[in-house]
């Protein structure tokens, strides 16, 4: 079903279509937010916090300093000495384990709490998607609810009706528009809700495991979205527990322990170390993640492997469709006999969990195939038409390994994750056979079985 | 879509006390203040749509509960339980209508910044937008009541045949001054009731005390002067301020015009200083609120 052919490719070429997630901005780019020594100090019991409460507020009336860096009984430190900076344009995620801080830094962040000591600057406009429809009201239609919304976050009467229709088209709840909110599912709010956060068109973003509800499809669009916005340069800061998703979106991250700065850094190297320690001991998952970072060799790279389907790259793909895979690759050396493995493998259903295991549902080997490919330096890319995609509902992701001719790997690379959808029905299949009904104009004959 | 945007507010937030810097915090209240003034009007019409939205009776609830006060008022006096006159020339019942509202009045406006920011929970503990709205949203909402029930208070005088004088044309002002001092109340003690669920609870009791001590129901010239109770309701804050909006919508004659003005002076004053203490306040409150 699959054909493996090599296209000669001279020149430069651009990895993928898609946003690219190797995006480095340079020190020209503009500070637009900037951590410095932050620590924020919380109360476990609440009868003393109430009290601490009136007390530091009764100081605050008076002018009093707050007195910094000193801990009163049942007190400690949710963030302790804080302090790092995101540029125009770049997509942190902020890592850490339950109880970490998490939370409290990107309500210090959107300017809801303020630190104990250190400061924060914020430049642009920012939205929090920290809940999505705060603000919302229960009685009134979704209509009424926009505009009560979007006025909340920041927006004029006039920017409201300007973008309104653009809110309703992406929400997708045209026709609930004016029924009361309280009527709506979970779901539908949550699309309204993020809808209309995004149509204020902030410099930054704030997200906190919000992008977890919705169905597949709303989600899909949810990181489509705020990949272009991150390349029309939105920046944003999303903490969620997936590094599969934060790997997807994020450029950079920031990961915190029990309120201390462990690292920042790029994504990958950053979420390794957090999941390292996260998982110690787990060495299978470390092994499963290793695959992640692309590996190369002096002779051979991988630089994309990525999905087509209608002449675009795309991370939705639709199952009984044609579809291909396509892997870009350069020699550096003149390569004989270059040959690939391909392992499918399904992502968790639910792919916001770590910790799943993900299963092979399939492997294609091109010398067993009888395809293998003689690379001069250069640039090539190796195309597979799937007619058609045969996948499950559900994500995936395949692993690529070249080899060479002596069936050593020179080169690995792990694609995107995508999810497959089906235009048929196949929920109780295992893969979706193509197939055709008809009624056959000659019936069978007596005796023939 | 185009996701860029030209607006590049820089924002700080440090852990000093921005009241180091008082006329700073000042001129951002008040800009916040101007700028916040389409949002709250937004807000309030939320609020006030949803509120009859789930109701057949409507508008009536606002007019209802003064009525039947006034009604059972009216029955106890004409049984002699009350002893209570009122001034000449204005029949009881048309009296107390008007000093019960207005206290009504008085007492909606110092509860309105605790209702506002309890009900507004959702909200200040998710976005970041300026606090003072929930306060203004609140004021458009109790001005709206009000002018509901001024209509009722405006029928029943004219019912009785009572034509205000000139003195009308001031009445709004000295509204104002009675539902800012209401307001300055409430201000300064919704944090700690936000806090403190005591305040909420402590708040109908003082209220009835308060009303007690104010000329609600009686004029001031029926008590016998030098007494302590007198004393105390001479220098009750709101005594001036009600008693005048009184004389102004019935055409009494006016007393109380400079003791009105000192309050309203106070008022003012005290209202800056409010806001000031309401905004170092609010992100300690609503940081208790949801850690």
């Amino acid at each position: 079903m699959s054909r493996i052919e090599v296209i000669e490719e001279p020149g430069d070429h651009a990895l993928g279509a898609g946003v690219d997630l190797n995006f480095k901005p340079g020190d020209e780019q503009e500070v637009l937010m900037e951590v410095e020594g932050l620590s924020k100090r919380f109360c476990r019991d609440l009868k003393k916090s109430l009290l601490y409460g009136v007390v530091d507020i009764a100081r605050e009336a008076v002018g009093l300093e707050p007195r910094k860096d000193w801990l009163r009984k049942s007190e400690f430190w949710a963030l302790r000495d804080i302090s790092f900076k995101v540029r125009r344009g770049e997509s942190v995620g902020l890592v850490g384990k339950n109880g970490s801080g998490k939370t409290t830094l990107m309500r210090i962040l959107s300017g809801l709490i303020k630190p104990t000591v250190g400061r924060v600057m914020t430049k642009g406009r920012v939205a929090p998607l920290l809940a999505l429809g705060a603000g919302f009201n229960p009685i009134l239609t979704g209509r009424e609810n926009i505009y009560v919304n979007m006025a909340v976050l920041g927006l004029t009467r006039a920017e409201i009706d300007d973008r309104f229709d653009e809110v309703v088209k992406f929400s997708e709840i045209e026709y609930a528009l004016d029924a009361p909110v309280q009527n709506y599912s979970s779901g539908m709010t949550a699309r309204l809700g993020f809808s209309c956060a995004i149509h204020t068109r902030p410099d930054i973003l704030l997200i906190d495991e919000v992008l977890a509800v919705g169905d597949i499809q709303f989600r899909q669009k949810c990181m489509r979205t705020l990949n272009e916005m991150r390349a029309t340069g939105t920046t944003f800061i999303i903490v969620n527990h997936a590094a599969s998703l934060l790997l997807q979106v994020c450029n950079k991250a920031v990961y915190i322990n029990t309120g201390k700065l462990i690292s920042t850094g790029e994504a990958e190297d950053v979420i390794d170390e957090y999941e390292t320690d996260l998982f110690k001991g787990g060495a299978e998952l470390q092994q499963a993640r290793k695959v992640d970072k692309p590996i190369s060799s002096d002779s051979f790279a991988m630089d994309a492997v990525e999905f087509e389907q209608n002449g675009d790259t795309t991370r939705d793909l639709r199952t009984g469709r044609p579809a291909a895979l396509r892997i870009d690759c350069h020699a550096k050396t003149k390569c004989p006999r270059v040959h690939f493995t391909i392992k499918w493998l399904r992502l968790p259903s639910e792919q916001f969990m770590t910790g799943m295991e993900e299963t092979l549902v399939a492997q294609f080997s091109s010398n067993v195939e009888k395809a293998e490919f003689w690379m001069e330096p250069g640039k090539h890319t190796v195309r597979l038409p799937l007619n058609p995609l045969v996948l499950a509902p559900g994500s995936y992701q395949v692993v690529v390994d070249a080899l060479d001719i002596d069936d050593a790997v020179i080169a690995s690379r792990r694609s995107p994750a995508v999810t497959s959808l089906a235009e048929i029905p196949c929920r109780h299949s295992a893969f979706y056979q193509p197939h055709t009904w008809e009624l056959v104009a000659e019936p069978y004959q007596a005796g023939m079985h | 879509m185009s996701l860029k945007s030209g607006h590049s507010e820089v924002r700080v937030y440090e852990a000093q006390s921005a009241l180091r810097e008082p006329l700073k915090l000042l001129r951002s209240i008040f800009r916040d203040l101007f700028g916040s003034r389409q949002l709250a009007f937004t807000l309030a019409v939320r609020d006030v749509k949803a509120q009859y939205r789930q109701s057949i009776l409507g508008l009536a609830w606002m007019v209802l509960p003064p009525l039947f006060f006034t009604v059972g008022m009216t029955v106890l006096q004409r049984n002699n339980v009350l002893s209570l006159k009122g001034p000449e020339g204005i029949p009881f019942p048309a009296y107390v209508l008007v000093g019960s509202s207005l206290w009504q009045m008085f007492m909606s406006a110092l509860n309105g910044p605790i209702t506002a920011l309890m009900s507004g929970k959702g909200i200040l503990t998710r976005v970041n937008f300026p606090r003072e709205t929930l306060l203004v949203a609140e004021l458009y909402k109790i001005l709206f009541n009000v002018s509901v029930q001024l209509v009722l208070i405006l029928v029943t005088l004219l019912w009785f045949r009572i034509i205000p004088g000139a003195t009308i044309l001031l009445f709004p002002l000295a509204l104002g001054a009675l539902l800012l001092l209401g307001t300055m109340f409430g201000i300064f003690l919704a944090p700690i009731a936000l806090l403190y669920k005591d305040v909420s609870n402590a708040l109908p009791i003082v209220g009835y005390i308060w009303m007690v001590l104010t000329p609600v129901l009686m004029s001031v010239n029926d008590l016998a002067p030098g007494g302590l109770y007198a004393t105390v309701v001479r220098f009750n804050p709101v005594t001036p301020v009600l008693v005048i909006s009184r004389e102004f919508l019935t055409g009494l004659p006016v007393t109380h015009q400079y003791s009105s003005l000192g309050v309203l002076g106070c008022t003012l004053v005290g209202l800056i200083i409010a806001l000031l203490y309401f905004r170092v306040a609010m992100p300690m409150v609503i940081e208790r609120w949801s850690s």
